[in-house]
């Protein structure tokens, strides 16, 4: 039988992945330095996959992992078509709309043109589309937080976690988009073709996380 | 070949299709043969309706996302015509019309193919192949279980080993929502279907679902497995007991007919084309994130077209059976010729060709004028076993199997291409 494969994210959500498989009594030898992104935990019938946290949901989706640990941020930007049984109650973050302090008078579907920058068009889009409020994203890949300051965009869409990054670059959050954590993502196949050690791992995992289910 | 330049993007193709080259387009005719077969052997008849007709009529019971999906142009009175983008809502419309006066049920099938303006996905370009099934006019679990078995015996047939049915029951989802405002249903339905269970308990509880109702909702994502995950359901009682009554008697028939292994039910699929009443299943193997083949029961489609009839069926994506055919069993060998002829004018060689290809063997009579050494050479590099080429002006032959070559006559060679490999 084919290991079931699990993937993982670098970056903010690795930590905490790992921790709760260690808890689970895995080895789960990977790390943030990690060059292996293929890891064969020995004995329990398991691997571990790492991957950039964008593509996460294309892996899972396709197949290619059984299941992941995704950010709902992440998740939800991407589309993908999977199941999301289980909350894991680490990861906090938040998805806002920030901006200089004066924005906040501002009536956004009055103004004429509005630039926002942002990793998450897709959900930046649908936040603006449903107030009404046409924009010009641009879409960048990182330090989002320039964008306002140098003049590239009026505003941006991106997640906090203590808000500390935009308090440094002088911004103040004007909504609240959506709530995050680490989510678990399952393929809808895998689901129903593994259904037993699928079911397992999920029950394991929830036991200790200690997150709403 | 030109690698740049004019003739270069005259070969360009459109993303989302393809060509399919011999040995794919030789795969692809053998597995849509072995169905078409399979299909008749259960007595289903063909249909073969048109590519393109009005979109209108291609959009009647089709959810929002694949009307969006269809292809859509004009004709020159300016009416709005579309590729089809699925059979069945083809199907139904010929059933209600012309086929209308002949005796219950109708078992139809088809075969062809379809046209999605969306993204390509593994084994789904923007046009493929589809083969499926039609019961039309009745509404019993015997259809239902009809349908399924088929549906296994589909996958079988096209040689997918390892694979699995899973099979739900929309009627008893609808049951249960009925009293559901659109977009709490909405909420709840995506909910379940994405086997969210945290965000299902809040959206019950925002909707002001309670008690054993909410407590079944709730459980939905998690009612997945053999017959014991319907009994919550049968004890409800009601329209939501008859509903998981008949998924149980659909269950049982599969069993009859062999086909219960393949099947698990899951209550938790309430997913489905918006025309879905009843049952609904999908075929799915591992390694593919997506099903092969998905079906289900539509009461109100056919009566859209002018005619009231209950229907069930499934349509099978070929190329994506194919492509899990051949990662768990590996591809077939190309079917190379038996023998390679040497070209000349006489009539009793050309006329033993053609006796050969009416005995069923491919034959391939050369047409570049090679001499014995060339067709040999070419022969080789095709994979073809055997090269023949006459003597005496056509009155005796060589057979050559490029390490000796020895006289042979026409009786003798035709016995000796009974024990070659078909």
């Amino acid at each position: 039988m084919e290991p079931l494969t699990v993937a993982l994210t670098k970056g903010r959500l690795l930590d905490g992945s790992v921790g709760l498989f260690r808890r689970l009594g895995y080895s789960c030898p990977v790390d943030n330095g990690s060059r292996q992104l293929l890891v064969d935990e020995p004995g329990a019938g398991l691997r571990f996959l790492l991957v950039k946290a964008g593509d996460l949901p294309v892996y899972v989706e396709y197949g290619a992992a059984d299941l992941g640990i995704v950010g709902q941020d992440t998740l939800q930007e991407s589309g993908r078509d999977v199941y999301e049984p289980l909350q894991l109650g680490f990861g906090h973050c938040r998805l806002v709309l920030a901006g200089a302090p004066q924005q906040h008078q501002r009536d956004l579907s009055l103004a004429g043109s509005v630039r926002v920058a942002t990793r998450y068009p897709r959900l930046a889009r649908a936040y603006f589309l449903q107030r009404g409020i046409s924009v010009e994203l641009i879409h960048l890949s990182g330090s989002i937080e320039l964008a306002p300051r140098i003049g590239l965009a009026d505003l941006l869409v991106d997640v906090v976690e203590t808000g500390r990054t935009l308090r440094e670059n002088g911004l103040v959050e004007l909504d609240e988009i959506m709530q995050c954590q680490a989510t678990v993502i399952v393929n809808r196949v895998s689901h129903h073709l593994r259904l037993a050690e699928v079911r397992r791992l999920l029950a394991a995992m929830q036991s200790v996380a200690g997150g709403v289910p | 070949m030109e690698t740049n330049g004019p003739s270069c993007m005259r070969r360009r193709l459109p993303h989302g299709v393809q060509d399919l080259f011999p040995e794919e387009a030789a795969r692809r005719r053998r597995a849509e043969a072995a169905l078409r077969d399979l299909f008749g052997r259960w007595a289903y008849e063909e249909l073969i309706p048109p590519t393109f007709e009005y979109a209108e009529t291609l959009a009647v019971g089709e959810g929002p996302d694949l009307a969006q999906a269809m292809y859509r142009f004009f004709d020159r009175e300016g009416q709005t015509l579309a590729l089809r983008a699925d059979f069945t809502t083809q199907v139904a419309r010929m059933a209600a019309g012309k086929m209308s006066g002949r005796p219950l049920p109708l078992r139809l099938c088809y075969i062809g193919s379809v046209f999605r303006y969306e993204e390509p996905q593994v084994g789904r370009q923007r046009e493929f192949t589809q083969a499926g099934v039609e019961l039309v006019g009745a509404h019993t679990p015997a259809a239902d279980a009809e349908v399924v078995a088929l549906a296994v015996a589909a996958l079988e047939g096209v040689g997918v080993r390892d694979f699995q049915i899973s099979l739900g029951q929309l009627a008893l989802f609808r049951a249960l929502t009925d009293a559901l405002p659109p977009a709490d249903l909405a909420a709840v339905r995506q909910a379940i279907d994405q086997r969210n269970v945290a965000r299902l308990a809040a959206v019950l509880d925002a909707a002001g679902v309670a008690d054993r109702r909410r407590a079944l909702l709730a459980h939905l994502p998690d009612l997945v497995g053999g017959p014991e995950v319907l009994q919550e359901a049968r004890a409800y009682g009601g329209t939501v007991g008859e509903a998981a009554k008949w998924l149980l008697q659909v269950y049982r028939l599969l069993e009859a007919y062999g086909a219960g292994r393949r099947v698990i039910l899951d209550l938790g699929e309430v997913r489905g084309t918006d025309y879905y009443t009843g049952i609904t299943f999908r075929g799915v193997a591992p390694g593919l994130g997506w099903p092969v083949l998905s079906g289900g029961r539509y009461d109100g489609l056919i009566g859209q077209f002018g005619k009231p009839l209950a229907a069930v069926g499934f349509g099978l994506g070929i190329e994506r059976a194919l492509l899990v055919q051949e990662r768990q069993a590996g591809r077939a060998a190309a079917a190379v010729p038996h023998l390679a002829v040497r070209g000349c004018d006489h009539v009793t060689c050309l006329a033993l060709a053609q006796r050969l290809r009416e005995e069923g063997y491919r034959v391939e009579v050369d047409v570049l004028g090679l001499d014995e050494a060339e067709l040999r050479a070419h022969a080789g590099r095709r994979g073809i076993g055997h090269t023949l080429s006459c003597r005496d002006g056509g009155t005796s032959w060589l057979l050559s199997d490029g390490r000796e070559q020895r006289p042979v006559s026409p009786e003798a060679l035709l016995e000796e291409m009974r024990t070659w490999n078909r």
